[in-house]
Parts: C-alpha cells; sequence; structure tokens
C-alpha cells in the first residue's frame, strides 16, 4: 500500500520529440515520488507494434536517463513506456492506473524560484495542499497562496480560506517565511490567475472538470499552461474507491 | 477492468539491459497481455488501444459502403435485373459467415496483421505468405477500384457543373483515379493529423445522408407517393447469374476483415472486435439491399445499368431531384474516397505483419522518424494502385480483389476449424463462434466456391498472383518457420 503522505507525479514525456525536463524542474520534484511516462505518439497509419520494434530501445534509453536525473535528485522513480496513437488517453490511464496526485504540464523553467498555488473552496484542497507542500519544503522555493475574490464582501472569506491553507502547510513541513498570500477581487478568476503566476514560474493547481475520457486537463489547466509559459502542476480530483485496485504497485 | 495485467511487469525500475534484445523478438504468438485499454508486452512496454466500438465500425462500415452502393448497382442491374438483390443478399450471407470466424481468431489473437497473422498461425508459414501477399495484392486492386469509382464521381460532378466538354478528350478516369491515388498516398505517409475523427464523421454522414435516400425510396417504390414502379421480370438473366452478380459485387463486402487488421488498437477487444466485424456487414448488407430494390424500382434495370457506376445518382435525382442528386454526388466522393484510404491503410498493415515475421524484407516496415509513418510499405501500396487505376477496368478490378480476398476468406475458416482442433495453449478466445463446425465449413465451402462463379481474366489474375506469392515465399523465405503453429504445411 502507499504511504499517504507520498506526494505521487505523474511527469509524461514526448521523449521521441525531443522533450526535455528542465533540471529546475528535477529539483522541485526531488521529494515526491515521480511516475516517468516516456510515450511516443504515432499517427494511425502506422501499428504501435511497429513502432515499438524499431523505437524501443532508444525510448528506453532517453527514458535511463530520464531515471538517473530524477533518483540522482532525490525522488523515488517508477517508469512506464507506452506506444499510443492518444496521448491524452494514455496519460489518463496511467495517471489513474500509477494512483497519481498531480500531472505535470511541462513547459520550459529557467529558474525555478516562485511558485503559485491558485486556491478556491470547492476544489479538493487537501491534494493541492499535500501537493504543494512536497513542492514548498525546499529552502530555496517561495510560495504564493492566490484566491480571486467575486467581490469585495468576499475578501475577508478568501484571507480566512488561505489562512487555513498556509496553517496546514506550515504543520507539513514548509517554513512559514516563504509562504506569502494574495487575494484579489477580479470578474475573471482565470485571468486574475495568469497575470498573478507571470512573475511566478510554477503554477500548482486543481483540476476543474469531472475526468472525462480524453479531457484530462480541464481546459482551465491548459490555458494557464499556454499563457504562462511555465510548468504547470495539475492536481488530480480524487479518484474513485473502485479505482484503487488498478493501482500498479511500488515496486520501484 | 481486466484483473493482474499490471502487477508483475516490470513497471518499476527497468531490468538492466533489456533494451539491447528488443530486435529479437520472436515470431511465435507473442499476444501480449491484452487489457481493455492496453497490451503490456513482457518487456514492461505498453501498447495503448484505442480504437473503440464506434471506430471500427466506421473502418468496418467506412470500407464497404463506398463500392455496394456508390459503384455497383447499375453494374449489378444490367447482369441480374431485381434478382441483384439476391446478389447482394447472398454476399452479406457469405461474408457473415466468415465475419464469425475472424471475430473469433481476432479475439484470440488481438494483433496487427489480422487474417494474415492468424492464417500463419494456424496454418503455417507457406500459407500465411499467400493470404499475406495476397491481402498486400488484394488490397491494392480494391484500392484501384475504389479510386476508379472516385473517378467517375468526379467526373459525374464535372458533368453536372457542365465542364466535361470542355475537358472531353483526356481520360479522364485514369487521370483523376491516378492523380486522386497520388494524393491519398501522399497523405497517408506525410499527413499526421488525427483523421480517424474526419473519417468517423464522414461515415456518419454518409450513412445521414443514405437513411433519407432510402427510406424516402422505399416509401415512394411502395407507392405512398404515388409512384408507379417500373414493372419488371425479377430474375431476367436466369439463376446463375445471381451467382456470377454475387461475385461481382462480394467487392462490396471487403472491409470487415480489415477491423482485424487494427486488432491490436481495438479497446476491450473481446466485446468490440466480434461487434464492430458482424456490426458492420448486417448495416452494410441491409443498405445494399434496400438500395438495389430501390434503384431497380425507380428504373428498371435496363435502364439503370445503362447510367453505369453513378448510376444511384440518377436515382437520386428521380426520387429527390436535383438536390438529391447532389447529396449523392457528394456522399459518393467521400464514400470512395473513405473506401480508398482505409484499404490503402489496412494494406500498409499488411505488409508489416509479412516483414515482422521477416516473410519480405524488414525494411518494409521501417518507419519514418519525422513522421512516424511506414513509408516503403505505403509507398508499395500507392505505386501498384495507381498502375492499375490506369489500366484497370471497374469489374475485372473488383472480381480480383474478391478473388484474392475470398482465398483469404476461405482460409481463415480453415485456420479456425485447425486451430480449434490443435487446440494450443495460446489458443484462448474471448469470443467463441456458435453453431461450429457448421459455419466455419460453411464459410471455407461458400468462399471457395464463389471464386468459381467469376469471368476467367479475373480467376486467371487471381491464379497468377497467388502463385506468384507462393512462389516468392520458396524463392526468398522458405526457412521462415512460425511457431505457435500446428501442422507446418
Amino acid at each position: 500500500m502507499r504511504n499517504p503522505d507520498d506526494v505521487r507525479v505523474l511527469v509524461p514525456v514526448a521523449v521521441l520529440a525531443g522533450q526535455v525536463i528542465p533540471d529546475q524542474l528535477t529539483r522541485l520534484l526531488s521529494e515526491t515520488t515521480v511516475v516517468l511516462l516516456a510515450y511516443h505518439e504515432i499517427p494511425e497509419q502506422t501499428a504501435p507494434e511497429q513502432a515499438r520494434e524499431q523505437f524501443e530501445s532508444k525510448v528506453r534509453d532517453e527514458l535511463d536517463e530520464l531515471v538517473s536525473a530524477f533518483e540522482s535528485a532525490g525522488a523515488t522513480v517508477e517508469t512506464r513506456l507506452v506506444f499510443t496513437h492518444d496521448t491524452d488517453q494514455t496519460t489518463e490511464r496511467i495517471a489513474t492506473e500509477a494512483d497519481c496526485d498531480a500531472v505535470l504540464l511541462s513547459n520550459p523553467a529557467p529558474t525555478i524560484d516562485r511558485v503559485i498555488v491558485p486556491i478556491k473552496e470547492d476544489i479538493n484542497l487537501e491534494t493541492i495542499t499535500k501537493v504543494a507542500a512536497a513542492v514548498g519544503r525546499r529552502e530555496d522555493i517561495e510560495l504564493t497562496l492566490f484566491h480571486a475574490a467575486e467581490d469585495d464582501d468576499a475578501v475577508s472569506e478568501g484571507e480566512r480560506l488561505l489562512d487555513e491553507v498556509a496553517n496546514e502547510l506550515a504543520v507539513l513541513g514548509v517554513c512559514r517565511e516563504h509562504i506569502s498570500r494574495v487575494v484579489v477581487v477580479a470578474q475573471n478568476p482565470l485571468g486574475a490567475l495568469i497575470e498573478g503566476a507571470a512573475d511566478h514560474d510554477v503554477v500548482v493547481m486543481g483540476e476543474e472538470k469531472p475526468t472525462l475520457r480524453g479531457r484530462l486537463f480541464g481546459e482551465t489547466s491548459d490555458r494557464v499552461a499556454e499563457q504562462t509559459v511555465g510548468p504547470v502542476l495539475v492536481v488530480r480530483r480524487p479518484l474513485d474507491p473502485e479505482a484503487d485496485d488498478a493501482d500498479t504497485g511500488d515496486s520501484g | 477492468m481486466s484483473d493482474g495485467n499490471d502487477g508483475g511487469s516490470a513497471l518499476g525500475g527497468d531490468p538492466p539491459g533489456d533494451g539491447a534484445v528488443v530486435g529479437s523478438s520472436d515470431p511465435a504468438v507473442d499476444v501480449g497481455d491484452a487489457a481493455d485499454e492496453v497490451t503490456v508486452l513482457e518487456s514492461g512496454t505498453e501498447l495503448e488501444r484505442t480504437i473503440g466500438l464506434r471506430g471500427g465500425l466506421a473502418i468496418g462500415i467506412g470500407t464497404m459502403v463506398g463500392a455496394g452502393i456508390f459503384v455497383f448497382p447499375g453494374l449489378a442491374a444490367g447482369q441480374a435485373g431485381p434478382a441483384a438483390t439476391l446478389s447482394f443478399g447472398l454476399g452479406a450471407v457469405i461474408a457473415l459467415l466468415v465475419a464469425l470466424p475472424t471475430s473469433e481468431l481476432a479475439t484470440a489473437m488481438p494483433k496487427s496483421g489480422g487474417a494474415y497473422y492468424f492464417i500463419s498461425r494456424g496454418m503455417g508459414s507457406a500459407f500465411g505468405a499467400v493470404v499475406g501477399i495476397g491481402l498486400w495484392l488484394g488490397l491494392v486492386f480494391a484500392s484501384a477500384f475504389y479510386l476508379v469509382g472516385f473517378a467517375q464521381y468526379a467526373i459525374a460532378v464535372l458533368a453536372e457543373l457542365g465542364a466535361a466538354s470542355m475537358v472531353a478528350d483526356l481520360p479522364l478516369v485514369a487521370v483523376l483515379g491516378v492523380g486522386f491515388g497520388l494524393v491519398l498516398t501522399a497523405l497517408s505517409m506525410f499527413g499526421t493529423e488525427n483523421a480517424t475523427k474526419l473519417q468517423n464523421g464522414i461515415v456518419s454522414l454518409l450513412l445521414g445522408i443514405l437513411l433519407v435516400f432510402l427510406v424516402y425510396g422505399s416509401l415512394d417504390t411502395l407507392g405512398l407517393f404515388g409512384r408507379q414502379t417500373v414493372p419488371e421480370e425479377f430474375m431476367p438473366f436466369g439463376t446463375l447469374s445471381i451467382f456470377t452478380t454475387a461475385a461481382l459485387v462480394f467487392t462490396s463486402y471487403l472491409g470487415f476483415a480489415q477491423v482485424a487488421t487494427v486488432a491490436g488498437e481495438i479497446t476491450n477487444p473481446g466485446r468490440n472486435l466480434p461487434l464492430a466485424m458482424v456490426g458492420s456487414v448486417v448495416v452494410v448488407g441491409v443498405l445494399y439491399v434496400v438500395t438495389i430494390l430501390v434503384s431497380t424500382g425507380a428504373f428498371g434495370s435496363a435502364r439503370l445499368a445503362s447510367f453505369g457506376e453513378t448510376a444511384i445518382v440518377e436515382v437520386a435525382r428521380s426520387y429527390l431531384g436535383f438536390p438529391g442528386a447532389v447529396a449523392i454526388l457528394v456522399a459518393g466522393l467521400f464514400a470512395t474516397v473513405s473506401s480508398a484510404n482505409a484499404s490503402i491503410l489496412s494494406s500498409s498493415r499488411a505488409l508489416y505483419a509479412l516483414s515482422r515475421d521477416a516473410l519480405v524484407p524488414t525494411q518494409l516496415a521501417r518507419i519514418n522518424l519525422r513522421y512516424g509513418t511506414p513509408h516503403v510499405a505505403l509507398a508499395l501500396v500507392g505505386g501498384p494502385t495507381v498502375v492499375l487505376v490506369a489500366v484497370g477496368r471497374t469489374e475485372v478490378l473488383a472480381e480480383v480483389a474478391s478473388f484474392l480476398h475470398l482465398v483469404t476468406y476461405g482460409l481463415i475458416c480453415v485456420a479456425l476449424i485447425a486451430l480449434r482442433r490443435s487446440n494450443p495453449a495460446w489458443y484462448d478466445p474471448s469470443f467463441r463462434i456458435p453453431g461450429y463446425p457448421v459455419v466455419p465449413v460453411l464459410g471455407a465451402l461458400a468462399s471457395f466456391s464463389l471464386v468459381a462463379f467469376m469471368q476467367p481474366l479475373s480467376q486467371a489474375v487471381g491464379v497468377v498472383v497467388a502463385l506468384a506469392a507462393l512462389a516468392w515465399y520458396f524463392v526468398y523465405a522458405r526457412d521462415v518457420r512460425l511457431k505457435g503453429v500446428s501442422s507446418d504445411a
């Protein structure tokens, strides 16, 4: 069984497409269990078996390099290697099977010092806090808790919410001096978030919509990743209890 | 969920050095661990299954519907009169008799390559080579046939636009067919857009157009809107014509087995493979029979025959006027293209399966790193296809395609019987056909006997191709032994 304090992050990498994980990101995830998903997306003209025969050893080599990069940074690593026509379906399936708390949308990250964590009442607070703590325990990281209130009346409530999260983070070992809190009043919370994320390097945010097949990332997180041009850690919604038997074990 | 597929499959740390032995993968029956959405191989590598039931049906229907409705009604009515409905019905029955055994084999071996894979594993590499090469070329003939059909529709469009007279002195069928064949081949080599959704959409659109047309046509034929059907003798050319016509139009049923060529990519294969194959045969079979009834009801078979390949356009015009004709023209263009495209892709899968077993040079299955497509195999499909388009006649192309497929279909049934009797340990289909052994015996007999009703020229070409495949096997690949084989011929 997995340790409930363990934070599991799915890191999908399109290995043969030349996608690399920046060192900074590798270090950011050093206190988590990283499920490395090396995938190769192939067009439908090609049978996955056919691609496997030709590319498997190459993909394995690339994967081995990634594994040692993450391991030398201190992370626990598990690996999956998939040939697929449909990356979204694969990511969704592996995230469920490997019981991941978060999925990394990788983007180039020259430096990683400041992490912004948008907080809403109804989105999976517990896991977001857990993931944010795993990232924020590192000494060189500044966490910004961010809340967009609908109007002036909701500001105090938002502040209370951020206080709760900050306390919980402190319990989980994040240094209080590294936590700052921002509550803004905004008609367009997404726009406010993108604005707030501008001087940050990484976003840790909850997955919004119910997980529909093929639509792992509610559009919000994709748009944030696109517009901030930085990495986004998407914290998944809680799994159904019966999905747990698809757990693949912690053999790594 | 399938239990126990993911437990110990080396998902954690990588066993050292296992990247080095990948190339030597045994050509035996390494079915892998097929779960609903993924196949997990021994090395821990996973192959995602991404085609659902809808996608499977779209492949089957999309491949078949191009021919039966948009090319054959005129030709078939000319040969058999209104009794052509029986020919299409007979074809559907034969296709069903083969689709059931194919489903069982596909659920036991949900791998790329389809029929070739079943037969080489059930009956040995010699039969495998004949079937694999036969499938490759059979699909080349089929693609050429669909492209000729496409060209006829393109010409009909030009005629509708009044532009046909401007280019009257060009060999339009050859020019348009070859041109579009090259475009399709190039698209499949260099295009990486997701064409599946497009294909699904096209098939839905086609079925929608056909449904409106056929329902209206049926009601009208039955006299609901005061139409007088053309009175006519049902069997003007005798009983034999039903069988020869069935042999001709059987090309309209080449497609259900194409679902099996992507068996490795179908989700929940135990359920979706049989449903997609049997379902697509039933759907197109019903459509074909109704189409012929409606078409002969509109014009009588002699007039229908005089319209040639695009007869259905005139039928639509007579029922629904100009908009009907336009809708069917558009549908015909889409349907023939979708059939040709699906066949080209299946054919390249057949070549891949052959090269995996070293029955043809392994270079044929090379994948282009930039586009991720098997460009050599696709070129070896597209090239011969356009040559055939340039020289071929519709009937002969169709019959040779049917000939080569029917030989394969017959052998599929035999392979099923062989595997059921020898019952090797790996043979564990999740779908078992009802009515064994009657269904496969009838399927084999029907497939082989339909060949006898074809034109001599088609039979000769088919025999030459089969013999050439056998000769290739003895010259190039005699040493290939495929394990999992009960009795190597």
